[in-house]
């Protein structure tokens, strides 16, 4: 008597099934890192991001300044906006914080 | 015959006389039941009464027939007659109900034309937020140098007195942007931007009459002229996936490296680039093409090339020839946004000194100005969202002139406006710089940390130029380094606190003048172990309060 795991019939399957997660696995490893791919625009679209939560803060780590003026594009947390709506964004949710104080 | 027998005679006969009327009248009536029984009315012209009889005075209306008078009779037609009136009235009620419905379609249509049309003006408004844009970008500074000395600008229209005048401290605008955009159509786009200069430069006074004289005020004035004005085309690859997002632009136009540059380190507002820094203008007139080449979203390749006139945006060009230009940034694993992640960036440039054709056909002494002029720059960069590193190597011949070393200040020898110990530097400067033939080297390193969960970013510049690397132990060498702490106030506003530095880095030394005729004849019969004393520079120290408001 050996101690190897005997598959009998099921061994084809569960190859199967094992070579199924493993190509999942290796699908989902090629996404790119971000939610969805952005084009890679010279200026940003100020429509194109609206977070819910917090809104990213040209302040903080969150954003980086990549050109422009008039307006000035920024890039947070790996999606575009403009400067204009950033702002938006943050006067907006201190609207709201004030309110549900 | 008795009377009696008389009276019964004219009584039988009253009596068969009435006898035969009534059976006559009685077989008119039946003639007449079996035709058509009639009704007779009779009226009183008098009285206007109507009668069924006849009488005194009274004369016959008309002839009815029975049968009309028959109730049931009366009552068919009259259903009759109802009926085929209520069913006209259906049908006039239908179209009637029809038209209405097509009245009122064609109303709605009508007040939703009536709504598209605006006035003018009001279409004007409407359209101006997507058609027009306007922004301002200003740079300013408060600046004090613990030591002065000849060198270029750190920033455009700043200029620095030369060496023995520390504790020199200035306010300054140093830029001043109007940013016009105007969409009228979504393939088109024309930017207009004013920008100030400082005036710069003494004319003479003005004499007004015999006596009289009114000082110039020339010099000093911040005045506007015109940094961009272009018209660009937004379509022009819109056939091709990958090249959608590229685009035309002629006019006054951004310099393919400077401009790009400017964005990919993020500090401007607080002094230039490497080869800004050393002449190259960020602006001229010219055509161009540019833009990301992208695919499946992620841009690889992102180019900038274009011809230009010789002289930059503020020059008359004096030149029959033209300068081409071409940056071209590859990003191997591709960016998701630009300057994401990895990068490699090649700069080239070949050109021609901003002279006239004559000028060029004469034999001169000095050919920096006539010779062809290369720059060229190859550059590693790497950036994330909170810090960033550029490594840059740069080249160039005949690329750097005195007027370009000295365009903070220089020698009053070397502007012709007097004459000072630095003559001799003067001609030195001269004859290394712009003999036509000098060739340029630099390496430069670039970067900023955004310290996390804070507005405030490190930031630093180091730059070292060798402006001819033919001189053995050129006094001219330079190093260039910035350090700061920037604080981003908003979305529109950020300041900085800096140190700025230039640092002639050769030990003190002479250069004989013969040596420095071997490159040019500037220095007329020299005599022999004439010295070119003290030929390394003071360095500059300085210390700046930058601000940006960019909207």
């Amino acid at each position: 008597m050996t101690n190897q795991i005997r598959l009998g019939r099921a061994r084809w399957p569960i190859v199967a099934g094992l070579l199924a997660v493993a190509m999942t696995g290796c699908a989902s490893r090629a996404e790119p890192l971000t939610s969805a791919p952005i084009p890679a625009n010279q200026v940003a679209s100020a429509s194109e991001a609206t977070p819910a939560g917090p809104p990213p803060s040209a302040m903080s780590d969150q954003c980086m300044w990549i050109g422009g003026s008039t307006p000035a594009n920024w890039i947070c947390n790996g999606k575009p906006y403009t400067q204009q709506k950033l702002y938006r964004l943050r006067q907006d949710w201190e609207k709201k914080q004030k309110a549900n104080r | 015959m008795t009377r009696a027998k008389f009276g019964l005679t004219i009584s039988a006969f009253a009596m068969v006389a009435l006898l035969v009327l009534r059976l006559v009248g009685s077989a008119h009536a039946q003639s007449a039941s079996v035709a058509t029984p009639m009704l007779r009315l009779y009226v009183d012209p008098k009285t206007k009464q109507v009668f069924t009889e006849s009488g005194k005075g009274r004369v016959l209306l008309a002839t009815i027939p029975v049968a009309a008078l028959d109730p049931n009779a009366i009552e068919q037609r009259v259903e009759q007659k109802t009926h085929l009136q209520l069913e006209e009235n259906q049908q006039q009620m239908l179209e009637i109900t029809k038209r209405n419905q097509q009245l009122e379609s064609d109303n709605l249509q009508l007040v939703r034309q009536v709504a598209e049309i605006t006035p003018a003006w009001r279409s004007y408004i409407d359209n101006f937020q997507s058609k027009i844009r306007i922004g301002a970008l200003v740079y300013a500074d408060w600046r004090l140098y613990s030591h002065t000395g000849f060198g270029p600008q750190e920033q455009e229209n700043l200029n620095t007195p030369g060496p023995g005048n520390n504790i020199y401290n200035s306010f300054d605008i140093s830029r001043a942007y109007l940013n016009f955009f105007f969409f009228p159509t979504d393939d088109f786009v024309l930017r207009v931007t004013p920008d100030i200069y400082a005036t710069r430069g003494v004319a003479t006074a003005d004499k007004i009459g015999k006596v009289s004289a009114i000082g110039s005020n020339l010099d000093g004035n911040l005045a506007l002229r015109l940094k961009f004005a272009y018209l660009q085309y937004k379509k022009a690859f819109a056939w091709n996936p990958n090249l959608k997002e590229d685009t035309i632009t002629v006019g006054m136009i951004n310099n393919p490296l400077i401009s790009w540059e400017e964005d990919l380190w993020g500090y401007r507002f607080v002094t230039d680039p490497p080869w800004n820094y050393t002449g190259l203008s960020s602006a001229q007139f010219g055509v161009s093409m540019q833009g990301p080449i992208t695919f499946n979203e992620r841009q690889y390749i992102d180019y900038d090339f274009g011809a230009f006139s010789n002289g930059n945006y503020h020059q008359y060009d004096q030149t029959n020839t033209k300068q081409v230009m071409g940056r071209v940034s590859v990003y191997p694993f591709g960016a998701k946004w630009r300057f994401d992640g990895l990068g490699a960036t090649f700069f080239y440039d070949y050109g021609y000194g901003n002279v006239a054709p004559d000028t060029v056909a004469t034999t001169s002494l000095l050919h920096g100005k006539t010779g062809h002029i290369t720059r060229g720059a190859a550059l590693l960069h790497y950036d994330k969202e909170n810090w960033g590193l550029i490594a840059e190597y740069d080249w160039g011949h005949n690329a750097f002139t005195g007027a370009n070393l000295f365009s903070s200040s220089g020698p009053v020898d070397y502007f012709g406006v007097g004459t000072s110990s630095f003559a001799g530097f003067s001609k030195m400067a001269t004859g290394f710089l712009e003999n036509g033939k000098a060739v340029e080297r630099g390496l430069d390193f670039m970067g900023h940390y955004h310290i996390p969960r804070t507005p405030f970013t490190l930031f630093g510049l180091f730059q070292w130029f060798q402006p001819n690397t033919k001189v053995n132990l050129n006094p001219l060498d330079f190093q260039r380094w910035v350090a700061g702490v920037s604080y981003q106030y908003n979305e529109y506003l950020r300041f900085a606190i800096d140190s700025q530095n230039l640092l002639f880095y050769h030990s003190q030394t002479d250069v004989p003048e013969d040596y420095v005729n071997s490159f040019a004849p500037v220095f007329t019969k020299p005599k022999p172990g004439a010295m070119v004393a003290d030929a390394v520079q003071r360095d500059t120290h300085a210390f700046f309060l930058n601000m940006e408001f960019n909207y």
